[in-house]
């Protein structure tokens, strides 16, 4: 029952945490009224809008507004489209999912065997190459590279579309983008992990004991090689939402990183509000399902638990 | 003992899973018009979101009741004829056989229920936002079916190009609003207009239909598609690649290769958006810029010819007036000031300009090269020994400047009317209650600047209205209350294979008169 109760109080001081600091900001730094009013909107206008708004009471009164809502389930509704917030952005969770969870799913089919390649081949031409390649990857920014690959493979050659969600042929240009960070980190963290695993004693002892190459690697060296990367599939979980947001920009993906980014340009304060409280919900809960799968697969953990 | 599944067919799985559900996203189809631009509508209700971008969506579902032809100039719309019987009583024959999308009859009613919400305020008539336009409405009243009668507090010899501004006068079904009301009328909207809007998906796409019973004659494109894609760039590449036959707002960079591309066009027309230096403190004597002279100084000083090509590859036009060219009372004789740097020191001279400093601000991304166009100004200033320093703003700081009235030195500021009137920009700016109005004296009731304008607002003579503004004009280019840059130029990227386009100053592209 402890740990249950753990997440419980987890999620509470973290989203609480991320949606007051929110909160704050948002209202210290604009008017939303400024941007929804057109050009020739006199200061009457937008007095009205901010009463039409509730933005004319005290903050503090809308803050123990919003939260006595956010305990309802109810996260207000958007300034700019006057829908529900919550209705929004459950819209556009599903391909913000789509995009995130082909871009990871990408990086560990593609991240797994190359890192296991240059491992085996190290100080080959291949480990330099996939080393070299890996590091790219982690420096290129996410706009340059989606730019790129749209004039080259949607511009040049004509082979996928250039932006757009639609077809799963749509999907492949933003998907690899937002994977390449994941993707070279988690090759290299492959390539180190199993190159440390190989110098292992109970390694030295399988292979002592005449077993073939293949059943050394996967059954005794990539399993215990590959428990440090589940470590980093949830801390890669902040990095993809917030590379999302670009990719989504980039590639005109409809999702609700883009959504958040629009949403602070228009001073959208509950779209932004929501937003926030849904990733820092999806960053802590995805976290924890890391840490409990971590613990599952690692008698290690479990013992230390008992 | 537990089993345990390896932790590699684990992941391999998880990631087999995910790509297998991804497939299943169905295929977009082809043959249809489609048209890409930067940003979303935010609402169909057209009073509630009156952006460029969103008018370019709310125009094609619901219809005006005077509207603009290609010139700028008014033409019949819902309405066939208007005139003003006496001063305060615009007179308005409707067009027969008008339907809604739902069978409703377009008649005077749907003209009073409009008119009348927007001029109520905005949160109590369904959160408009077009009070300030409206707000000169007395009463509607329906004569007949087909006549309407506007009376309004004032004489008012713009209404009929603000019943013709494509910001939110678009005409709203009164019965079926009263039911759905304004939230329904957003979701599920009903115009008058030559298209249906079938699906929307927010900042995605929003799909129409033809209205085959269209009053202006069925459009020729059965279905329309508006794409978002907010990247210039990615809005290029979709043009380029052929998923799309015309994108709004062409990056000037980018003219060129698509100029160059076979099957491709760039069109362009002069938009009704000026950039200019605001300026702040001049009536309270702050600072050098309270002198005209040394206002003189700096237009004298910049160079705006090559702001505007280098920064704009030449897409845009100087101005040196405090309106638009496409804006009735424009003044076609005055010319913008030369770059003369030897003039500019001669003034600074004369008005004993000791090297105060004096800041030039801009936000940064909120106007097109901001950023750029301050710092290529500052250098320009500098060169005649003027103590200028570019300095950036986040966007909220310059909006309350402005706003609050409390510009100091320069800000870069895009002015833009909504009714294609002097009136629109340069009166709602320097006129009583507009945000520029304590900065200079040309806004006090005794100058003679604010007679004319004044005047012109509320007199029924268009020659009249049209010499005043000339003369207001001159006087604006002699005082400088800011200085006039350039004006922007709207640009589009058009497929070869799409007829019938043209490009348009009030950004709007029509689909119902495309074709292929």
């Amino acid at each position: 029952m402890r740990r249950p109760l753990q997440l419980l109080a987890h999620l509470l001081v973290v989203t609480l945490g991320a949606v007051s600091l929110v909160f704050v900001a948002l209202r210290i730094t604009g008017d939303p009224a400024l941007m929804i009013a057109p050009p020739n909107a006199t200061e009457d206008d937008l007095a009205a809008i901010r009463r039409d708004l509730g933005l004319d009471r005290p903050p503090l009164v809308q803050y123990l507004d919003f939260l006595r809502k956010v305990t309802r389930g109810d996260l207000g509704e958007s300034l700019r489209y006057r829908r529900p917030a919550l209705e929004l952005i459950s819209e556009r969770a599903a391909a913000t999912l789509e995009l995130a969870g082909a871009a990871q799913g990408l990086a560990l089919l593609v991240a797994i065997p190359l890192g296991v390649l240059a491992a085996v081949r190290r100080s080959t031409w291949i480990d330099t190459l996939v080393t070299m390649l890996a590091t790219a990857g982690q420096s290129i920014p996410y706009f340059w590279l989606g730019l790129m690959g749209m004039v080259l493979f949607g511009v040049q050659l004509g082979w996928l579309p250039t932006s757009g969600r639609g077809s799963l042929s749509h999907l492949i240009l933003p998907a690899v983008t937002l994977s390449s960070y994941s993707l070279a980190s988690l090759t290299r963290l492959v390539r180190s992990s199993v190159v440390e695993v190989t110098r292992a004693d109970y390694v030295r002892t399988a292979r002592a004991k005449g077993l073939g190459g293949g059943v050394v690697l996967f059954k005794h060296t990539l399993k215990n090689a590959l428990i440090p990367v589940v470590t980093l599939l949830g801390l890669q979980v902040g990095g993809l939402l917030s590379g999302a947001v670009i990719v989504e920009t980039v590639f005109a993906w409809p999702g609700i990183g883009r959504l958040t980014v629009e949403a602070i340009h228009t001073r959208d304060y509950p779209l932004v509000q929501a937003g926030v409280l849904i990733m820092a919900l999806l960053f802590v809960v995805l976290n924890r399902a890391v840490d409990v799968g971590y613990r599952w697969l690692d008698p290690r953990l479990r013992a230390a638990d008992a | 003992m537990i089993a345990r599944p390896k932790i590699s067919r684990l992941l391999l799985a998880v990631s087999l899973l995910t790509l297998l559900w991804v497939a299943g996203v169905p295929r977009t189809e082809a043959a249809e018009l489609i048209l890409a631009k930067g940003t979303d509508v935010s609402s169909f209700d057209p009073g509630i979101n009156p952006t460029l971008d969103a008018q370019q969506v709310t125009a094609m579902i619901y219809d005006t009741l005077i509207g603009r032809d290609d010139k700028m100039q008014l033409k019949p719309a819902l309405a066939v004829s208007w005139r003003a019987l006496e001063p305060t009583v615009w007179q308005i024959k409707l067009r027969r056989g008008v339907k809604f999308h739902n069978g409703e009859p377009f008649d005077a009613r749907s003209v009073k229920f409009t008119l009348e919400r927007l001029s109520t305020p905005g949160d109590k008539a369904g959160g408009h936002v077009l009070y300030s336009s409206f707000s000169g409405i007395e009463r509607v009243d329906a004569v007949d079916d087909l006549t309407v009668n506007i009376k309004t507090k004032r004489s008012d010899p713009i209404l009929p190009a603000r019943l013709a501004q494509t910001f939110g006068a678009q005409m709203i079904p009164a019965e079926y609003t009263k039911k759905a009301g304004f939230p329904g009328l957003a979701k599920t909207p009903i115009g008058t207009g030559p298209y249906k809007l079938v699906s929307w998906q927010k900042d995605d796409r929003a799909v129409f239909e033809a209205n085959r019973d269209y009053w202006g004659g069925a459009p020729s494109m059965d279905k329309v598609v508006w794409r978002i894609i907010p990247d210039d760039l990615a809005r290029v590449s979709a043009l380029m690649a052929g998923e799309v036959h015309v994108i709004v707002r062409v990056p000037p960079d980018q003219v060129e290769p698509i100029s160059k591309r076979p099957g491709l066009a760039v069109q362009r027309s002069v938009a009704n958006v000026m950039n200019a230096f605001i300026i702040g403190g001049i009536a309270r004597g702050q600072g050098p810029l309270s002198d005209k002279r040394v206002r003189q100084a700096v237009a004298y000083a910049i160079d705006q010819k090559s702001i505007i090509d280098n920064l704009f590859r030449g897409l845009a036009v100087p101005i040196g007036q405090g309106s638009a060219s496409t804006d009735f009372g424009y003044n076609p004789d005055i010319k913008p000031y030369p770059y003369d740097p030897a003039k500019a020191k001669a003034l600074l001279a004369q008005a004993g300009y000791k090297g105060e400093p004096i800041a030039l601000r801009s936000a940064s991304g909120y106007i097109s090269n901001d950023v750029q166009i301050v710092a290529a100004a500052a250098e320009m200033l500098n060169k005649v020994g003027i103590n200028a320093k570019a300095e950036v703003v986040d966007i909220q700081t310059r909006l309350e400047m402005i706003k609050n009235a409390n510009v100091q030195g320069l800000v870069l500021a895009n002015p833009q009317g909504t009714n294609f009137d002097v009136d629109g920009v340069l009166w709602r700016l320097l006129g009583p209650g507009g945000i520029l109005a304590v900065h200079w004296q040309g806004s006090d009731p005794e100058h003679e600047f604010y007679k004319l304008m004044d005047e012109a607002r509320y007199s029924m003579d268009p020659k009249k209205r049209q010499a005043n503004y000339y003369r207001a004009a001159e006087i604006f280019a002699e005082e400088l209350p800011w200085i006039p840059l350039f004006q922007d130029l709207a640009t589009y990227g058009v497929s070869t294979k799409v007829k019938g386009f043209v490009p348009r100053s009030d950004w709007l592209v029509l689909p119902q008169r495309l074709g292929f």
